[in-house]
């Protein structure tokens, strides 16, 4: 059975257009939810959870991240490898503390007061002892304002 | 009589859909395969001695420190003990309260915090808290009994040195807001 000869050929030309809109719009979607990593937050830390752990304050300005691993050890921004032994967290933090003071003589401030907020990410295997001895560093440097990180919810 | 031109007739402009599309799918490819929702991280603030004798309630009260000697008037002390039975190395073996009248030892968080909340109305300070942990205790139940304190009202958490530690003293002395 022949169905004769087609004069005029079907041309189909699928409206691409709103098909690009919507393409679009899932680009933005995912333009915005991109969370490009920080250097200074290690996403291998698994951090513990605290359900009364509050959003985070982005308004915080001069803020030094520490990220502790499990085996106590101090990822610090600048640091090509772990801070391990005592002395050179120490000396670390201490060096820091002075950069931050130097900056803030040299934004007008003759006090030089460090207004440096201390992150610490540490990991959930890491012990009391560890949390306390980075702590105690902290202080005796002469860092006061200083912040734990906590995840707000289960599931990581 | 002027020469009058007819009209051209509509240009029909043609954009290429196609290219634009392949593009585009190229870049959601990549934003898709990039794409990985990153847990809800909060913070608990922490002051150390100096913000936090600013914070006192009378801030004559609060005794002038040399780094490493201040403490929060705290009138509890949470003692958490650790096991080490070498399968639950680090977890929560024992909870007690020492408050000014003796310990009480507490079964689990939950009975922490119940304990804690009904103490704490009849405290002077009722806004710290001291935590002393074994020092191989982890930082995961750490924080849940920070946690459970400060759910309980208690808006400071101190961290007193590891009781079992011999030879570190001092107190980071902070407290959780």
């Amino acid at each position: 059975m022949s169905h004769g000869p087609s004069s005029d050929a079907i041309k189909a030309e699928p409206n691409l257009v709103p098909l690009l809109d919507l393409v679009f719009q899932l680009i933005m979607f995912f333009m915005i939810c991109v969370n490009f990593v920080s250097e200074q937050v290690n996403e291998d830390i698994k951090l513990p959870v605290a359900q009364s752990a509050r959003a985070m304050d982005k308004g915080e300005i001069d803020v030094l991240f520490l990220n502790m691993d499990p085996a106590g050890k101090l990822i610090a921004p600048g640091q090509p490898k772990p801070l391990e032994s005592l002395g050179e967290k120490k000396y670390y933090l201490k060096q820091q503390f002075t950069d931050a003071k130097r900056t803030a003589e040299e934004r007008g401030d003759r006090s030089g007061k460090v207004n440096t907020a201390i992150i610490i990410r540490a990991d959930r295997n890491a012990t009391y002892a560890e949390l306390f001895e980075l702590l105690h560093l902290c202080k005796e440097a002469g860092y006061h304002k200083m912040q734990l990180r906590a995840y707000t919810k289960t599931g990581g | 009589m002027a020469y009058k031109r007819p009209a051209d007739p509509p240009l029909d402009v043609d954009l290429p859909i196609t290219p634009m599309l392949d593009l585009a799918f190229q870049v959601l490819l990549f934003f898709i395969l990039t794409y990985h929702p990153s847990q809800l991280e909060g913070q608990m603030e922490m002051t150390l001695p100096d913000a936090a004798k600013a914070q006192a309630a009378n801030p004559k009260d609060a005794k002038d420190s040399m780094p490493g000697d201040l403490e929060l008037p705290a009138e509890i002390t949470v003692v958490v003990k650790t096991q080490h039975d070498g399968t639950h190395d680090g977890g929560i073996s024992q909870i007690t309260v020492q408050e000014p009248t003796g310990p009480k030892d507490v079964g689990d968080l939950k009975e922490l915090r119940k304990y804690l909340s009904e103490i704490r109305k009849g405290l002077t300070n009722q806004n710290d808290i001291k935590l002393q942990a074994d020092s191989s205790l982890r930082y995961a139940y750490v924080m849940e009994v920070m946690d459970t304190c400060t759910r309980a009202g208690f808006r400071n958490v101190g961290f007193g040195p590891p009781a079992d530690a011999a030879g570190m003293t001092g107190e980071p002395a902070m407290g959780g807001k």
